[in-house]
């Protein structure tokens, strides 16, 4: 079954209107899947996270990016 | 079915630990309570409008983070717990957001741990607690291996099954004291909720989950 599945990704129940934001992990084959789920207006945190990880020389690329008024999945 | 993939039989009988209240089953009497934690560092960023959440997914290369991970001997949880904590630590010394929206320098977030690998439980209910490894910014700027450190050792300590039943009698004794079950739902309803505001989600400044990995074994 592993050969029909791309990708996987954990999305937390939404953040409350105090913290924001949220984070989930998982791994699937190769590879790590980091998902924030966003609240706010704001995408610094994101974006602090992953320039940290590809400063370190781990590549990152952003494979989902939807946006709070974008149609579903 | 491949051999090695071990799973339930829906036709077969289920074992009654399947079911079990597992926090009930753990809970240990007279253990003193965690104590309730200061308020957290919250990000200053103003709300979406509904409907409010955006979402964003990066893969990384696992190889390359478990080596990165291994380069500074801890594992994958803790590492990303700490990239998470030095982003949190750069909105903070954001010099475009007011200080009155940093009323307090602790930056807290909240991670799941695996209960059933501290208590022997088949259950499929909701069995889970979570450790909140801190620091406070007050203190001075954190370097990366700084975070690291402290978020390692936090992790280690507050993983201890003795400290985690603290965190489990906190959450299951009120729920046993019979004067509290004895009030009606309508009207602890209402305080329940006003606890949670206040003593829920102000301890922490987000909510990371742990790292696992999943397998399909099915053909």
């Amino acid at each position: 079954m592993m050969e029909h599945i791309e990708s996987v990704m954990v999305v937390l129940p939404p953040p409350n209107k105090l913290t924001k934001v949220s984070c989930g992990i998982i791994g699937f084959n190769d590879k790590v899947s980091v998902t924030f789920g966003n609240i706010s207006r704001n995408r610094d945190l994101e974006r602090n996270f992953f320039c940290f990880l590809t400063s370190e020389n781990i590549p990152v690329s952003i494979t989902y990016n939807r946006n709070c008024h974008d149609e579903c999945l | 079915m491949p051999p090695e993939f071990t799973y339930m039989d829906p036709s077969g009988k289920p074992d009654p630990e399947e079911f079990e209240d597992a926090y009930n089953r753990f809970f240990k009497e007279h253990i003193p309570v965690n104590t309730r934690r200061p308020e957290a560092f919250h990000l200053p960023f103003p709300l979406n409008t509904k409907p409010r959440l955006g979402i964003i997914t990066a893969t990384l290369p696992v190889s390359v983070l478990k080596e990165k991970a291994r380069e500074k001997q801890v594992n994958l949880t803790v590492y990303l717990a700490a990239v998470y904590f030095y982003a949190v630590q750069q909105i903070y010394e954001d010099p475009a957001w007011p200080r009155r929206r940093k009323k307090t320098g602790k930056i807290s977030v909240q991670i799941p741990i695996n209960t059933r690998n501290l208590y022997p439980s088949k259950t499929m209910r909701n069995f889970s607690l979570f450790v909140m490894p801190e620091i406070d910014r007050r203190l001075g700027h954190y370097t990366f291996d700084e975070i690291l450190k402290s978020v390692f050792h936090q992790m280690q300590l507050e993983t201890d099954v003795k400290l985690v039943n603290k965190i489990l009698s906190r959450n299951v004794g009120s729920e046993r004291n019979i004067i509290v079950r004895a009030i009606p739902l309508f009207i602890k309803n209402p305080i329940l909720r006003m606890n949670f505001k206040k003593m829920g989600y102000s301890q922490c400044t987000g909510v990371l989950s742990n790292f696992m990995g999943i397998h399909f074994l099915l053909p």
